[in-house]
């Protein structure tokens, strides 16, 4: 069972399109996540996964339901750190837990005071008055404590330093694990990103340009450099790169199609084969000029 | 409920510090007692007035910033995602947030107004004749608690608006100015016309509708613009303007209405004035459902034909239509600014006329006014002049000045086409004399514009009064608490003193040939006595009860009066009408509860000598062959009744 269907989604803002007609579906107890150049829509799906933004045409579903529709029943499963972690400024984390608890069935304000606890946030400062990864831990913790099914992160590391951007992902990792939650995540951090998700959807322009397993996007994208002056050669143009790169020693270019067990470079070539990260393979799709 | 409980506990929490911060502010008033006291004023009064202002304004100050901050500044600083990422509806959210609002904006005027309260103030409203002191208090609590809500979603509607810094802010502005316009046009056209009553209403429903729409409006941007701050602005704009919108068509609507009255909507008929001859009559009244609104007409009763000759009764009564003795034309006053008194006029012969305007207008309004009997002149006393209007020429025939500026009591008759004699009364009081009451008589020429004394009628004593005959050559004058009647000859000056008479002035009648009638009280029974024009004994008759009025004459030989016991003219069901034989002195009751138009001498069977009101408000009309009365239209009980299907129906005529 898919618990985000997202079909044919368009969001317009005035003439500018945001979205164009994106689909994909995120499996129960998977962890999809959302990358994208600033501005290639990464907000507006999000919105739209929450309900907060009316789609001019397709829909989206969470849990099996129109989340336009039914918002308020569908979020007491859903955890959501938003890109931006707020709460009203002078509510405390126990405050917070309290208001929260009123709302989710079946709330775990222990685990949240503990979590907290682990992570040196105090509970009994205003939330205007923590830092931006002690807000961002907050956050995160509420949105667990719900013990959701879904956990909608938009960015959760926005801003923060290498260290808590680690401990996020190590921490979500940790829960994921325990709980089997299925998480749908935009992400700037393409390296920790890497570390937990299965799938991979890659936004450019509006346009949904990449959605698939993130072992198989890994398998079939290959580097391949070739010796300078190599650009032209017919070789080279017979593996269709899409994206090709002089470094001056080096001519190197990203392929997409790549099969180990099928693909071989063309015979006599000075050629040498390497794998790709996530973050090389996202720059190479979408790292041309914006 | 539950979402919406909890948005509204944590409101409240945020914000408590207000409820302590209202609390301390109701302490001040309790210092007055200490401070020196302004002019008569005893502390207690200044106590309690500045606790109760100290809450108005808190009150009202709160509404405005919570309703500018609690949600539109959350929207604005993109605070309001932490509740739309749980399981709340928007509706929750936005109720939640409002209702914390009011009870911190309400509550927080309470607080202010308690320790007063506790020390024994008191803050009762000024008490409404028959409503308890409870249902006051509660009414002026409601008030209250109205307009804080009123004042939070406008300050909610506003703050979205300006925080979106959005286009629509223009159309915000283009719509509020129609809107408006709009609302203020309706209001001067119903106050223009006295419709107060219907005014205040309008403005009251409006004010509820403006409540209803500025929340829907806010719960809508809340509810399907979520934390879009410029979509809600749109959708809110959009609820508010259509909503808003609506109700001031409704109020253009509901304003048509009201001043498109016909004679049909009159409930009751306040004032009747049918012309000596012809079918038309001007009338006024209430109005059904239109909150006092009081307008007069012209009404054809033969055609159905009416135009609206005043917006108000007290117009009606103080500009009095005039028509002319022949019945071919009426004018009356209207008042315009700039203008003054304008005279209009109605040619009352041709089916096809509409009033018109004339080029004649007073800029003061005419003591008394006259139209001679071809209704081609008209003649007013105004300041200290008289001037006569020829209206089919458009031209000013007199204008001459009147000597002395005493505090006469004027009338004006046409006595010809030529000439109109001017009637002068009043009383003066030379030092160490007794007072005189002097009535003078003067002619004016047209032609030559000279006036001429006729004659002057000399009397002492206080309180005298007089009527005219229909000819204006005799007067009657009379005089209490003396009960002194005399008839005098204006041609020669001559008076005549007659039997001493108990009679009250409306019970002293001329009729349309010259004869009048005295009425005498003797015991419980009433003696009406019919003199000729010359004061000589002709007739009398006897009737029961212990008051009169003399009405018309149905038919040359017939003379319609109403009598009662404890009668007056509210209490129509006391009056018993009668039908007298001038020739035999026979009388005949007509019906209980029943009173004849008394207007004065008009023609023998002319229309207005037939009418009749009935005490539940019907006019009348009375055919002395069958001796039966028809509604011709009827008053309060046309609910159950209908009107009567041989009347024609009403037609507007169209102003020019």
């Amino acid at each position: 069972m898919s618990l985000i269907e997202v079909e044919d989604l368009t969001v317009r803002y005035g003439r500018r399109t945001a979205l164009d007609g994106v689909s994909f579906a995120v499996p129960e107890g998977s962890v999809y996540a959302l990358l994208g150049r600033n501005g290639a829509g990464k907000s507006s799906l999000v919105r739209c996964l929450l309900g907060e933004q009316l789609p001019v045409s397709g829909r989206t579903l969470l849990l099996g339901h129109d989340v336009w529709r039914e918002r308020a029943s569908i979020l007491a499963e859903v955890g959501v750190v938003h890109e931006s972690p707020d709460a009203p400024p002078a509510m405390t984390a126990i405050q917070l837990s309290r208001f929260c608890s009123r709302l989710y069935p079946r709330w775990d304000g222990a685990g949240l005071s503990e979590r907290l606890r682990r992570f040196g946030v105090p509970e009994n400062v205003p939330f205007g008055k923590l830092s931006r990864g002690q807000r961002g831990q907050v956050a995160l913790g509420l949105a667990l404590a719900s013990a959701p099914r879904l956990l909608i992160l938009d960015d959760p590391t926005l801003g923060l330093d290498p260290v808590a951007r680690r401990s996020v992902f190590e921490e979500l990792i940790g829960d994921l694990a325990d709980r089997g939650t299925t998480v749908f995540l935009t992400s700037h951090d393409l390296g920790g990103v890497e570390g937990i998700a299965d799938r991979v959807g890659i936004l450019q322009e509006g346009r949904l340009v990449l959605d698939e397993e993130i072992e198989t996007l890994k398998r079939r994208f290959r580097r391949i450099s070739f010796p300078p002056g190599s650009e032209e050669s017919p070789q080279l143009a017979d593996l269709a790169p899409v994206a090709l790169t002089s470094r001056g020693w080096r001519v190197e270019a990203v392929v997409s199609g790549w099969d180990d067990e099928r693909s071989a470079l063309p015979a006599g070539a000075d050629a040498e084969i390497s794998a790709l990260t996530l973050e090389e393979i996202f720059l190479a799709l979408v790292g041309g000029p914006q | 409920m539950k979402g919406m409980l909890t948005v509204l506990a944590r409101e409240l929490t945020e914000w408590r510090l207000l409820f302590l911060v209202a609390f301390i502010a109701g302490l001040l008033p309790l210092a007055v007692p200490w401070l020196p006291s302004p002019g008569g004023l005893e502390p207690a009064e200044i106590r309690d007035g500045m606790a109760l202002g100290l809450a108005l304004v808190a009150s009202a100050v709160l509404a405005v910033v919570l309703g500018s901050s609690v949600l539109a500044r959350d929207l604005s600083e993109r605070r309001l995602g932490f509740y739309f990422v749980r399981p709340l509806s928007g509706a929750a959210i936005w109720a939640g947030k409002m209702l914390g609002a009011t009870i911190l904006a309400v509550g927080s005027g309470v607080l202010v107004l308690l320790p007063t309260w506790l020390t024994g103030g008191s803050f009762a409203p000024a008490a409404n004749s028959g409503v308890s002191a409870a249902a006051n208090n509660l009414a002026a609590a409601l008030q209250l608690v109205v307009g804080v809500l009123l004042l939070l979603v406008t300050a909610h509607a506003v703050s979205v608006m300006v925080r979106s810094r959005s286009p629509w802010l223009v159309l915000d502005l283009v719509a509020l100015a129609v809107v408006a316009a709009v609302l203020w046009s309706c209001r001067r056209l119903l106050r223009s016309e006295t419709a107060y009553g219907a005014a205040e209403m309008m403005q009251m429903a409006f004010a509820g509708a403006a409540l209803v729409a500025a929340a829907a409006a806010g719960l809508v941007q809340v509810v399907r613009g979520r934390t879009d701050l410029r979509r809600g602005h749109r959708l809110l704009s959009l609820v508010l303007w259509s909503s808003l919108g609506a109700a001031a068509l409704g109020g253009a609507a509901y304003t048509r209405w009201v001043l498109g009255a016909t004679p049909q909507d009159l409930v009751n008929f306040r004032e009747v004035v049918p012309a000596p001859s012809g079918s038309w009559i001007a009338i006024g009244g209430q109005t059904a459902r239109r909150f006092g609104y009081e307008p007069a007409f012209l009404l054809d009763l033969a055609s159905g034909r009416f135009v609206k000759i005043h917006g108000d009764l007290e117009a009606f009564r103080l500009r009095n239509p005039v028509f002319s003795q022949d019945g071919s034309r009426a004018v009356w006053l209207t008042w315009a600014a700039g203008e003054g008194y304008v005279l209009s006029a109605l040619d009352l012969r041709r089916p096809e006329a509409v009033p018109v305007r004339t080029s004649v207008s007073y800029q003061e309004r005419p003591r008394t006014f006259a139209v001679s009997p071809d209704g081609s002149r008209v003649a007013a006393l105004w300041r200290d002049r008289v001037t006569v209007d020829d209206l089919r020429m458009g031209r000013m025939l007199v204008s001459q000045a009147l000597p002395d500026d005493l505090e006469y009591d004027d009338r004006l008759r046409f006595v010809s086409p030529g000439h109109l004699w001017i009637f002068r009364s009043a009383e003066t009081k030379e030092p160490g004399g007794p007072p005189v009451w002097r009535l003078t008589a003067l002619d004016l020429e047209i032609a030559t514009r000279r006036i001429t004394p006729r004659s002057t009628i000399e009397t002492t004593g206080r309180n005298w009064g007089f009527k005219l005959s229909p000819d204006g050559a005799h007067a009657l004058l009379y005089r209490y608490p003396d009960r002194e009647l005399r008839l005098a000859d204006l041609r020669t000056g001559s008076t005549r003193t007659l039997a001493a008479s108990g009679a009250l002035p409306y019970e002293l009648t001329f009729l349309s040939d010259g004869r009048l009638t005295v009425a005498e009280l003797d015991k419980q029974r009433i003696v009406l006595r019919l003199l000729s024009p010359e004061g000589a004994h002709q007739l009398e008759v006897s009737l029961p009860g212990s008051r009169l009025l003399v009405g018309g004459q149905p038919s040359p030989n017939l003379l319609a009066v109403a009598t009662s016991k404890a009668g007056s003219f509210k209490e129509l069901a006391a009056w018993t009408s009668w039908l007298i034989d001038l020739r035999t002195a026979k009388v005949r009751k007509i019906d209980q509860g029943l009173l004849p138009m008394t207007l004065g001498p008009r023609e023998p069977g002319s229309l207005p000598s037939r009418m009749f009101y009935r005490s539940r408000g019907d006019l009348l009309l009375f055919d002395p062959s069958t001796g039966k009365l028809r509604t011709i239209l009827p008053g309060a009980g046309r609910s159950s009744d209908g009107p009567d299907p041989r009347f024609p129906p009403f037609v507007q005529i169209t102003d020019e």
